[in-house]
């Protein structure tokens, strides 16, 4: 039993994460921020009581590779092709717009090429999670806003895929990385395609199987991924993507202990091995956070007007999509030097609580705005129809 | 529709005519079966399944006002309604329980507040209806046994479920001895039930 012992450091660290999680439920804030802020304390920028492990990188790991296996299971390409329109107009804008003010303000700070493409891809890359809980727990779930943030959130993921692999192509031969990629893929989808009635018949079970496959299935893709050297992270969303093909209710109810658990590990043990020592100073890290908040302004009100003609309906676009989440911090866990990791660390923590504060108040932001400006322009009456 | 469903329909009763009294007009094809009675739905019902979120139902009535039911992921029910020419709905977000509660008082089913009866029909077994009855046991039959009382020889209905501070005893065997306050659940034809709460329940 002198195993649990030797792990003592993430039962700590789970603890705390319990702790601050029962917290930031309470208020209604996202938990994220908290788990990376614990492990910042605990880790080697603060208190320095937990170091990482074998143990605890491989069950980071296995939080990641859940994450991304539950990107992958939302990913339906019918439902996404049936709504094209939707999901292009708003997607395209808020890619453009953020990458690129992400691209050249990382640059123009100061980080190298790769890392500034780093820094804008976890600066572009809103937080599902976030967005889709702040929508419900908002009650704006009906508004039309809503829609267009929820698609927008979809071409992320799809984006994101792109990213993973763009950034883990690296020094390879890109070619025969294609063909590795492309191979892998189909495995997946032929598995998919034929085992199908199969699947379904383990996920019907009422043992242990169903859960014990899901678990072995995510874990088999992502070792055998690296024994034929692609990237690990890519196909455990394809194999999402692919099951999403059967029962992806079934795999979802199965996959989320191991996630839910593994995740926290995952984000807390991102924050222990942050180091600030020698990193980007402060102004950089207040520029990048301001920009963060100001460039999802910018491409709301952009796809609001695009979409609705109002500038009015891109704030509550904006509120919903000011957090950055889980997949900046994976992409700064995965390809982030040092300074990178702290910079995205620090934008994920301050726009996950702006964006959070935001869209609770959004409203009263809303009111207030209309009418301090209505004082100039004319009835507030009027203008609420013109912006219908 | 089936013809065998068509001929096994019922004259309207007062519940079915309620949901026709709406004028028929063109909608989006949703068929709801009551009581075997087919209605078609007045209004255009849009449902829409948003990726992470769960589904959504809206529809706008004859009178401009819009209804939207969201079944999240999570498991709540949130349900908005936007009164016609405003511009903020207003919300309320339900546990499936309370949901479920709430489409029985707009269907109908609850007969009093704290006695409800459920028909099930099932078309396919030569129309085989059966009801399920919840009564409140009183004192006058507390310490008797279901044996005691002979209810199945009697009335030919059976409990099925008694619930009791909260506790729920399904199949209770016939050893099983009532206490005033406990509900029960009683299945049966609407006759035989009517028979077990004139023998049973004042005996």
């Amino acid at each position: 039993m002198e195993g649990i012992l030797a792990a003592g450091g993430i039962i700590l660290a789970l603890t705390v994460c319990l702790v601050l999680a029962l917290i930031s439920k309470y208020l209604t804030i996202p938990a994220i921020p908290f788990y990376i802020i614990a492990g910042v304390i605990l880790g080697k920028a603060g208190l320095g009581v937990v170091v990482s492990d074998p143990v605890s990188s491989f069950f980071a790991e296995l939080g990641l590779i859940f994450l991304l296996f539950f990107v992958g299971l939302g990913i339906r390409v019918d439902k996404i092709v049936e709504n094209r329109n939707a999901v292009l107009t708003s997607g395209i804008i808020d890619l453009n717009v953020n990458m690129l003010i992400g691209f050249v303000a990382a640059y123009l700070l100061g980080f190298p090429l790769i890392d500034a493409l780093v820094v804008a891809a976890a600066f572009y890359i809103s937080s599902t999670a976030m967005a889709v809980t702040s929508l419900v727990e908002n009650r704006k779930l009906m508004m039309r806003e809503a829609e267009t943030v929820i698609w927008l959130m979809v071409f992320e993921d799809l984006i994101m895929i792109v990213i993973l692999a763009l950034l883990s192509a690296g020094n390879e031969n890109l070619l025969l990385f294609a063909v590795k990629i492309m191979i892998g893929l189909g495995v997946l989808y032929a598995l998919a395609h034929y085992g199908k009635e199969f699947l379904v018949s383990i996920l019907d079970r009422e043992d242990e199987l169903p859960v014990l496959f899901t678990f072995v299935a995510v874990l088999a893709t992502a070792g055998s991924a690296l024994y034929f050297g692609i990237p690990d992270t890519l196909m455990v969303i394809a194999l999402g993507a692919a099951i999403a093909t059967t029962d992806p209710d079934a795999f979802e109810q199965h996959a989320r202990p191991f996630k839910d658990v593994f995740m926290v590990i995952f984000f807390v043990f991102f924050g222990i091995s942050i180091t600030f020592s020698g990193s980007v100073n402060i102004g950089v890290m207040a520029v990048i956070c301001i920009l963060a908040i100001v460039s999802k302004l910018v491409s709301g009100v952009l796809t609001a007007i695009a979409l609705y003609g109002s500038a009015k309906s891109g704030i509550e676009i904006w509120v919903n999509t000011i957090g950055r989440g889980e997949f900046s911090i994976a992409l700064a866990a995965l390809y982030g030097s040092p300074p990178v990791a702290v910079t995205i660390a620090v934008m994920v923590i301050v726009t996950s609580l702006v964006g959070s504060f935001a869209a609770k108040y959004s409203s009263d932001l809303l009111r207030i705005g209309l009418s301090g400006r209505s004082r100039h322009h004319g009835p507030p009456a009027r203008r609420g129809h013109a912006g219908r | 529709m089936p013809g065998a469903r068509a001929g096994a329909s019922r004259p309207l009763n007062e519940k079915t005519l309620f949901y026709c009294a709406g004028r028929p007009r063109e909608h989006s094809g949703i068929v709801i079966y009551y009581r075997n009675v087919c209605i078609t739905t007045v209004m255009a019902l849009r449902s829409l399944n948003l990726p992470g979120v769960g589904t959504k139902y809206e529809f706008e009535t004859d009178k401009g006002d819009t209804v939207a039911l969201f079944f999240t992921k999570i498991g709540t029910i949130q349900m908005y309604t936007l009164q016609k020419g405003c511009r903020t709905p207003s919300a309320a977000e339900m546990t499936p329980v309370e949901a479920r509660r709430l489409g029985n008082i707009l269907t109908g089913a609850i007969i009093e507040a704290d006695q409800e009866s459920v028909e099930i029909a099932f078309s396919a077994l030569a129309d085989l209806r059966v009801t399920i009855h919840t009564y409140i046991v009183p004192a006058a039959i507390a310490g008797k046994t279901i044996q005691d009382l002979q209810i199945r020889a009697k009335t030919g209905t059976t409990i099925i479920a008694v619930s009791r501070n909260d506790k729920n005893i399904i199949n209770p065997p016939p050893s099983f001895v009532f206490a005033a306050g406990d509900a029960v659940l009683v299945i049966g034809e609407t006759d035989q039930l009517r028979l077990f709460e004139h023998e049973i329940m004042v005996d």
